[in-house]
C-alpha cells in the first residue's frame, strides 16, 4: 500500500515536471540550480580524479620519450616563434580591412577558458557541463566556441557551471550561410551528432565539402563562426528545399577545453 | 547517512557517465537496484537518478519520467522472475533497455514535439542494449558485496 502511494505520488511528480509551464517555472528553475550547485564540487572532484589519473597514465607512457619529444618541441617553438611574426603582420593587415569595411564582428573576443566537466550522449539532448559559472562572469545566452568553430551557447548558469545547448541538440537553431553560393538557411540540430541545413531553395548549388559559417541575420550567435562542412546533399526535385546534411566543425564529444565568449 | 552515501555513489557513476559518454549507467544502476528487490527503495532512487541526470545533463525532465517508469516495471518484473540474480540483470537489461529507449523517445515526442529518427533510434537502441547486456553482470558482480552486506 505504501508502495503504491510512493509510485504514484514519484510518477505524477516526474509528469508534472515535464508539462512546459511547470517545467519553466521560477521555484523549478530555482531547485534545478540550487541542485547543480550543490552537487557541482562532486562533478568537479570525479572529473579532476578522472583527468589526473588519465594524464598520469600519458606521462607515464610518454616520459620515455621525453629527451626526443623535447627536440621536437625547441623546432616546434623555433617555427611558431617565426610563424607568429607573419601572423602579427597578417593580424594589423586584416584589422585595416576590417576598419575599412566597417566589419561589425569584435575581433577581440573576451575568451574564458572552460573545462568540460559532462557530457549528455543521448539522442534527445546534445549538452555539456563547463567548470565556470557566473562567479567567473559567464551569462546565458553567451556563445561556446573551440578552435575548430561554434559548438553552441551557454543555457543554464549557476554559482560555478554553466550548461552548454550544443548546435547538435534537436532544439538548436541558428541562421547559417553556405560559403560559394552565400545562401542563407537554418541551421538545426539532428539527433545524434549531426547538423540539418533547412530551407536551401532547389536551385542552389551545394557542394559537398562547402564551408557554413553562422549568418549576419543571426542575433544570438557570433556572424562568421564556422557551423560545419556539408556532409550530403539530397532531395528530388519535387520537393521545395534541399535536404543537407552538415558535419560540425567542432567535435564536442571529443573536447576537454573549450571557450566561452563574453 | 546511508541516504546520503547512496546519492554520493549513484552522483559519482552519473558523472563517470558524463566523462565517458555512456548513455547506459543511470539504467544499470536501476538494474541493481532492482536486483535487491526493495521496491520503495527502487523507486525513490529511480526518480532521484532521473532527476540529477537531467538537471546535470539536459534541459527537461525526460529521463525522471522514464527513469521511474522503468523503475516500477523492474520492481514488478523481479517480482514475477524469480531468478538468480546474475542472471536475473540479464533479462533486466534485455527488457528495460528497449523500454526505457522507447519511454525516452515517447516524452519527447508528447512533451518536447521532438522528431523521430528511426536509424538513429534504433541504431542507439542496439548500441545500448549490447553495452548493458554486458556492463549489467559485470556491474552486479562489482555491486554484490554491498547488496551482500545490507
Amino acid at each position: 500500500m505504501r508502495y503504491r502511494v510512493y509510485l504514484t505520488l514519484f510518477l505524477l511528480l516526474a509528469l508534472a515536471l515535464n508539462l512546459s509551464p511547470i517545467r519553466n517555472s521560477s521555484p523549478v528553475q530555482v531547485v534545478r540550480s540550487a541542485v547543480l550547485t550543490t552537487f557541482y564540487p562532486f562533478a568537479w572532484m570525479g572529473h579532476t580524479v578522472y583527468s589526473r589519473t588519465v594524464s598520469f597514465l600519458n606521462f607515464s607512457v610518454r616520459i620515455r620519450n621525453l629527451e626526443g619529444e623535447n627536440q621536437i618541441l625547441k623546432n616546434g617553438l623555433n617555427r611558431l616563434q617565426a610563424e607568429m611574426l607573419q601572423f602579427k603582420a597578417l593580424k594589423d593587415e586584416n584589422n585595416e580591412y576590417r576598419q575599412a569595411l566597417d566589419f561589425s564582428i569584435n575581433p577581440k573576443l573576451d575568451l574564458l577558458a572552460a573545462e568540460v566537466i559532462g557530457r549528455n550522449a543521448d539522442t534527445w539532448n546534445s549538452q555539456i557541463l563547463l567548470d565556470k559559472g557566473e562567479r567567473q562572469g559567464v551569462k546565458r545566452g553567451q556563445n561556446v566556441i573551440s578552435a575548430q568553430g561554434l559548438l553552441g551557447r551557454v543555457m543554464e548558469v549557476s554559482a560555478l557551471s554553466s550548461k552548454v545547448m550544443l548546435l547538435t541538440d534537436p532544439d538548436s537553431a541558428v541562421s547559417g550561410v553556405l560559403a560559394k553560393s552565400g545562401t542563407y538557411g537554418i541551421v538545426k540540430g539532428g539527433h545524434g551528432t549531426g547538423l540539418n541545413l533547412e530551407y536551401i531553395p532547389q536551385g542552389v548549388s551545394v557542394e559537398v565539402g562547402e564551408e557554413v559559417s553562422v549568418s549576419s541575420a543571426s542575433r544570438i550567435y557570433i556572424r562568421g563562426l564556422p557551423i560545419g562542412k556539408v556532409a550530403s546533399v539530397k532531395g528530388g526535385l519535387e520537393e521545395l528545399f534541399q535536404q543537407i546534411q552538415l558535419t560540425p566543425s567542432a567535435d564536442p564529444y571529443r573536447m576537454g577545453v573549450v571557450f566561452i565568449c563574453r | 547517512m546511508q541516504i546520503i552515501i547512496n546519492l554520493l555513489f549513484i552522483f559519482l557513476i552519473l558523472v563517470l557517465q558524463g566523462l565517458l559518454g555512456w548513455a547506459s549507467l543511470p539504467l544499470i544502476i536501476t538494474i541493481l537496484l532492482a536486483l535487491k528487490k526493495d521496491k520503495l527503495q527502487l523507486i525513490v532512487y529511480s526518480f532521484l537518478i532521473g532527476f540529477l541526470q537531467d538537471v546535470f545533463l539536459a534541459a527537461g525532465f525526460v529521463h525522471t519520467l522514464t527513469l521511474t517508469l522503468t523503475g516500477a516495471l523492474a520492481g514488478y518484473l523481479t517480482e514475477i522472475f524469480s531468478w538468480e540474480p546474475d542472471q536475473l540483470s540479464i533479462l533486466l537489461a534485455v527488457i528495460l533497455t528497449p523500454v526505457a529507449h522507447g519511454l525516452n523517445s515517447l516524452i519527447g515526442l508528447l512533451f518536447y514535439g521532438h522528431k523521430f529518427q528511426p536509424d538513429v533510434f534504433f541504431m542507439n537502441l542496439l548500441w545500448a542494449t549490447l553495452l548493458n547486456l554486458v556492463l549489467a553482470p559485470l556491474f552486479y558482480l562489482v555491486y554484490r558485496r554491498f547488496i551482500r552486506n545490507e
